[in-house]
Order: structure tokens, then C-alpha cells, then sequence
């Protein structure tokens, strides 16, 4: 029992899984392709299950807290669970196309969400003013980038000047992309390094407790 | 010990002050309208060209990965690009990867004039698929196992558009909107333009562009438009003013408040540094 | 005739804008009532989400007498087990299906997409039509190195090779924060255009004005 319960044959699901990807694309035969084909499919299965995990995770923590009257927190672990119930039901017995649920989508979930992204720009101005000082050539080449990248994204500043706008081009194209290119290829050789970590057991992580 | 009273003076910052300014920078051009110029840059100008050029009869492909949290930004270009695919002679397949997006394309497809088109002739929406990078492979490899039914349970037999229509490579062009990270250009250009040689367009949000700009330069990306002020170009490119172009007065503004306010910022902190 | 349900939401949805934008002041109970409601239907909503496409894609092929398709099904189920102390483990075996699939697919990606294309695009840089463009393509290549360079940190930089990696690798660091100054124009930018649609949303969807 404990060699099952062990991590040893995630592991083993793991690679050969991982292998039979590789496989697919390297040698494409049909044998191996259509193999792929069917673990990429349940792959996709299993995703759509591990979506309602949030939800599921939610439901036990607020409950407990309903259930130990946490100060100050349990009347909205109440309003909580009552919504994403309300919610849920919606959507699972009348469907997302129902007049009902894109109503609570367009006026509860559209807006919360925008609200929260906006709610930055509060903070972007104050930041603006307190933080981003010339200290060093670092903040300096920085700041400079920033506030040209800026008014290339101002119409009226273009429409002055479109100096801003081939100058904002400029820096898009040419400086930036160099440095994306070097994060793409030193991101991909980083990410490769830790798959193959994952696939020989060293790296763990996702099957933590 | 005694509650201490928060008086008008306790209020009044600087922090409040430009957090004061931002509000008014945005809300008084929304109200009044200036109507600032909007020059069109190239890049939106290119992905028009682009669109426009599209093969009469061609199937398009549209991937929407906006969050909900986006689509503030997102829903003028994204509706513009729609707007214009639908003007042309062209058939569109809309598909998500990401789990806000699909009623934000029926949002969109609500708004925009659809003229002669009909659904499951000359456009289907397809609906989402789950699992972002995995999705898109098995979309790629098989449009009918990743969707046996399109958005409103329709069965895809049922649909005239998807009976010439198996795997990635049966579509003329892919156009992408996009803000989320889990799912984007990057797993659009591993599953389905490498492998199956489509031209591939990006909607992309302007905190997105900058990482995109690489792909753009070694012409896996043909073309690019770039958040809201992308949008707003195209609105005035296929003559149809909307979300895009109402916000440009209030971006205007305030960009250039932002701009005094690092500046004002820089020249107290010189003006103290030097001070006794 | 007034439309009821458009009036209600507009109401509803400028009053959770307010609670959010409330936190601006301080943290207090209508951000957190707007706060909690967010969670709530994010989870729902992609519940719902996944619910939907366990029927499509998952129900469909299974009732029409694809047997095999009853494995992701018990995976699928497997992966709640991680709510039980006791059953846990069961949840590591989906997992590590998703983390295979996502392993090959990404490895193979990422040599072509993300190394060998954009090698072949960076080659190809040595090939221009005027100086502008080779003042350009000789900085893009400079860049590009310098920043690499900063990523390596898997030996010293001594002696006078290791000087010559130091001037490479400052340069790497000044190119990044040109990098990240573009980053953050528009990542002010994204900011605004949201908070500007807010406002369009305030002024004149719930005020009327404009």
C-alpha cells in the first residue's frame, strides 16, 4: 500500500505521458500519434474537472468559518457561499446564455472585476509622484523609456508631435524587442531545465501535500 | 482612551490631492468631449491592411482570451476587428481558451452589424474549451473532438461552415485577442502557426505588447494592434466610431497629468536633495 | 417602457464599483461585501464553466459509445480527493497527467517557437538595406547579448575575461531597465484605459451625462 500511496507512480505517469508528447511531434507514426492524441483528450477532460476545484476549496474553508463564527469574517462567508451557489445554479440548470446568469455576469462579475484592475490607477499616480525619481542611471534610462513609451499611448501628444510617435516606435521595436527576445530564449531554456527536473524526480512541487 | 476625530485637514494630501486629479483628468473629458486628435499608427494600419486582404471565401480564425477584468480596455479593438471581418467576404470561427471570454464574444457579436451573414454559414461560435496550452494543441489537431457542439449546443454536422473543416490548417488566418498570461500568443504560435503555417494577428493588451514585440520582429506575429488607442484607430479606419474612440480625450489627459506629475515629482526631489 | 433589468444592473454594478473604489479611503466592510461577492462568482463562474465542458466534451463521446472515455471521467474525480487527508494521493495521479501533457507540449514548443526561431530571426538581422537599419540591428544584437549575459550565473566573473563579462553584464542591466521603462508606459496605459471605462461606465451609463 504504501509503494500506491507513494510518489513514485505520479512520477512514472508523469514521464511517460511527458515522453509520449515528445514522441508525437519527433516520430510522428501513427501508433504513438494516435496514443498521444487520446492523453492529450483525457488531458482536457481532467482540466475541465480541475476547474470547479476553486470553488470546492471555497465552499470548506467558508464553512468552516461559518461553523467557528470567525470575527469579523463570517457574515460574508455567509453572502459568499450564497453567491457562488446562486451562481453556480444559474449557470448549470438555465445555462450561460440565460438572460439571468449574463446579468450577474455584466453587472457583478464584468464590473467587480474591472473595478479591481482600475483600482490601480489610484495607486499609479502617488507612485508616480513619490517613487519614480531620478536616483541613478538605471532609474534615469528607466523613467526616460517609461515617459516615451507614455506619449506614444497620448493621441494628443502624436498629433503635437509624431516625433513621440517614431521615437515610441523605435524604443518598441528595437531595444524592446531585443530584450523580450533574450527573456523569451533564456525564459525557454529555464523552463526546459525545469521540466526535465520534473520528469527525473527532483523537482516536486506539484505533488506537494 | 478616546477616539481621535478625523478632521477635513487630516483628509487633505498631497496623495489625495492627485488621487483628486486622476478622477477629474478622466471624468471631464468623458462628460465634455474635446475631440483630440487620434493619428492611426502603423501597426494598426498594417493589421487593416491585413484584414482587408484576406482571400474572399477564406475561413477565419478568431481567438478571444479576454478576461472580464480586460475587456474595459479590450472591447474596442477586439469589437472593431469583429466589426470589419464582418464587413468582408469572409467566414469567421470564434473559439476561447480562457473561461470569461466566450459571453464577452456574444457581448461583442450583439453589438456589431452583422449585415448579410448568416450563423453556421458564415460564422460559428464555437464556444471554450478548457485546459489553455493542451486545449489549443487538441483544438489544432481536431476542431470536432475539442468542440462536438458549437456555443449553443448546436451539433457541428448541423453547421454548413464546419463541414470543411477538421484541423488547424483548414483556416486561412488566426486572429487572436488577448489579455490573460495561462493562455496567448505563445501557446497560438507552438500549436497551431508552426506546425500548421497560419498567419497569426494579435489583439493585444498594451501591457502584453512589449513581450510581443519579438515574435513581431521575427514575423511569426504579422501584425499587431495595441490596446485601446489600437482600437480606437480602427474604429476611425473602418469608419465606425465606438468604445475606443469615446475614451481617447480622457487618455490623452491623463497620460500627460502623469507625465507633469513624475516630472513635478523629480523636481522636489532635486530641489530637496540640494536643500540644507 | 423602462427596462427594469438594464436600470437594476446599472444600479448594482455602480454600487460594487463604488464598495471597490472605497478601498482607496480605507479597508472597510462594503469593499469587503464587494470583495467576497468577486471571489464568489469568479469560482462559480468557472465551475459553471467546467461543468459545461465535462458535458461536451467529456459526456458526449462517452454516450455515444467511446468506453475508454470513462478513464478521464475517474481522473477527473480523483483530483477532489485532495480535500481528504486520507485520500489525497489519489489526486497526485491526475495531476501528474496534466503536468506530463503540459511538459511535452511546452518542451517541444519552446525549442521551436522560443529558441530556434528566434535564433534564426536574430542571424538574420545581419542582412540590411541602409545604415538606420544596421545601427539598429548592430544595437538589437548588442542587447540581446548583454541581457543573456545577465542571466548566466553559473560561473565567476575573474581575470580579464571575467572585466570584459562585467561591462557586458552592466550593460545587460541598463538594457533591462529600458526594457522594463517600456513595460511600465504601458502598463500605465492598461491602467488608465480601465479606469477610464469605469468612468464611462459612472458618468454616463448611471448618471446620464454625455
Amino acid at each position: 500500500m504504501s509503494f500506491i500511496k507513494s510518489k513514485t507512480i505520479p512520477l512514472v505517469i508523469t514521464v511517460i505521458v511527458a515522453i509520449f508528447m515528445l514522441l508525437e511531434y519527433y516520430f510522428p507514426v501513427p501508433g504513438i500519434k494516435s496514443t498521444a492524441k487520446t492523453i492529450r483528450d483525457w488531458a482536457v477532460i481532467i482540466a475541465a474537472f480541475a476547474l470547479g476545484l476553486g470553488a470546492a476549496n471555497l465552499l470548506r474553508i467558508h464553512s468552516l468559518n461559518i461553523q467557528r463564527r470567525t470575527t469579523g469574517i463570517w457574515p460574508f462567508s455567509i453572502w459568499l457561499i450564497f453567491m457562488l451557489l446562486l451562481f453556480f445554479v444559474v449557470g448549470v440548470t438555465l445555462s450561460i446564455e440565460h438572460t439571468a446568469y449574463k446579468w450577474i455576469y455584466q453587472n457583478g462579475y464584468l464590473v467587480l472585476y474591472a473595478s479591481v484592475f482600475s483600482l490601480i490607477s489610484f495607486y499609479v499616480i502617488t507612485s508616480f509622484y513619490r517613487a519614480m525619481s531620478i536616483r541613478s542611471i538605471e532609474t534615469s534610462i528607466l523613467i526616460v523609456c517609461a515617459i516615451f513609451a507614455m506619449l506614444k499611448n497620448t493621441p494628443a501628444a502624436v498629433a503635437f508631435w509624431p516625433g513621440f510617435e517614431t521615437i515610441g516606435t523605435w524604443l518598441l521595436d528595437v531595444p524592446n524587442a531585443s530584450v523580450h527576445r533574450a527573456a523569451i530564449l533564456t525564459a525557454a531554456i529555464g523552463s526546459i531545465a525545469l521540466s526535465i527536473r520534473v520528469l527525473m524526480g527532483r523537482e516536486r512541487a506539484q505533488l506537494a501535500e | 482612551m478616546t477616539k481621535k476625530e478625523t478632521t477635513l485637514k487630516d483628509w487633505i494630501n498631497v496623495t489625495v490631492i492627485l488621487q483628486i486629479l486622476i478622477c477629474l483628468a478622466v471624468a471631464i473629458p468623458i462628460a465634455v468631449p474635446i475631440g483630440l486628435p487620434v493619428p492611426i499608427t502603423e501597426y494598426t494600419r498594417n493589421v487593416y491592411n491585413i484584414v482587408e486582404s484576406i482571400e474572399p471565401g477564406s475561413v477565419v480564425l478568431f481567438t478571444n482570451e479576454v478576461s472580464a477584468g480586460g475587456w474595459g480596455e479590450m472591447a474596442s479593438p477586439t469589437t472593431a476587428v469583429m466589426q470589419h471581418l464582418f464587413k468582408r467576404p469572409v467566414k469567421i470561427v470564434f473559439v476561447e481558451f480562457f473561461e470569461d471570454s466566450p459571453i464577452l464574444t456574444e457581448m461583442a457579436l450583439d453589438k456589431i452589424d452583422k449585415g448579410d451573414k448568416v450563423y453556421g454559414v458564415d460564422y460559428v461560435h464555437l464556444g471554450f474549451v478548457p485546459g489553455y496550452g493542451t486545449a489549443v494543441a487538441m483544438f489544432a489537431k481536431s476542431v470536432w473532438t475539442a468542440f462536438p457542439v458549437d456555443y449553443h449546443g448546436t451539433p457541428l454536422e448541423e453547421l454548413p461552415l464546419m463541414a470543411d473543416i477538421e484541423d488547424a490548417s483548414d483556416f486561412e488566418i488566426q486572429i487572436e485577442a488577448q489579455t490573460v498570461p495561462a493562455v496567448g500568443p505563445v501557446d497560438m504560435l507552438q500549436h497551431i502557426h508552426s506546425p500548421y503555417e497560419v498567419p497569426f494577428v494579435v489583439i493585444a493588451t498594451a501591457v502584453a505588447a512589449p513581450g510581443h514585440m519579438a515574435y513581431v520582429e521575427s514575423g511569426d506575429i504579422s501584425g499587431i494592434t495595441i490596446g485601446v488607442k489600437g482600437g480606437a484607430e480602427y474604429e476611425i479606419l473602418i469608419k465606425r466610431l465606438g468604445a475606443g474612440a469615446a475614451t481617447m480625450d480622457a487618455m490623452s489627459i491623463s497620460h500627460l497629468l502623469l507625465i507633469i506629475v513624475l516630472i513635478v515629482g523629480n523636481i522636489i526631489y532635486f530641489t530637496k536633495r540640494r536643500g540644507p | 417602457m423602462v427596462d427594469l433589468a438594464q436600470i437594476s444592473g446599472i444600479w448594482f454594478g455602480a454600487a460594487l464599483n463604488i464598495f471597490i473604489w472605497s478601498l482607496v479611503f480605507k479597508e472597510n466592510r462594503f469593499y469587503r461585501f464587494a470583495e467576497y461577492t468577486f471571489i464568489a462568482l469568479s469560482a462559480a463562474h468557472f465551475s459553471v464553466l467546467g461543468v459545461k465542458s465535462i458535458l461536451t466534451i467529456g459526456w458526449i463521446p462517452l454516450s455515444t459509445g467511446k468506453i475508454s472515455y470513462i478513464i478521464p471521467f475517474i481522473f477527473g474525480f480523483l483530483l477532489y480527493t485532495r480535500f481528504s487527508e486520507y485520500w489525497r494521493w489519489l489526486s497526485h495521479w491526475p495531476i501528474a497527467i496534466l503536468v506530463g501533457v503540459g511538459i511535452g507540449l511546452g518542451i517541444r514548443g519552446a525549442i521551436d517557437i522560443q529558441i530556434i526561431k528566434q535564433i534564426r530571426a536574430t542571424m538574420k538581422l545581419a542582412v540590411f538595406a541602409n545604415p538606420m537599419e544596421a545601427f539598429n540591428n548592430i544595437l538589437f544584437v548588442i542587447m540581446l547579448i548583454s541581457v543573456v549575459s545577465y542571466f548566466i550565473f553559473t560561473f565567476a566573473q575573474e581575470g580579464t575575461l571575467g572585466k570584459g563579462y562585467n561591462y557586458l553584464y552592466r550593460l545587460g542591466r541598463l538594457a533591462l531597465m529600458a526594457g522594463f521603462g517600456i513595460a511600465l508606459g504601458n502598463t500605465v496605459a492598461v491602467r488608465l484605459a480601465l479606469f477610464t471605462s469605469r468612468w464611462i461606465f459612472l458618468i454616463k451609463d448611471f448618471l446620464g451625462i454625455g
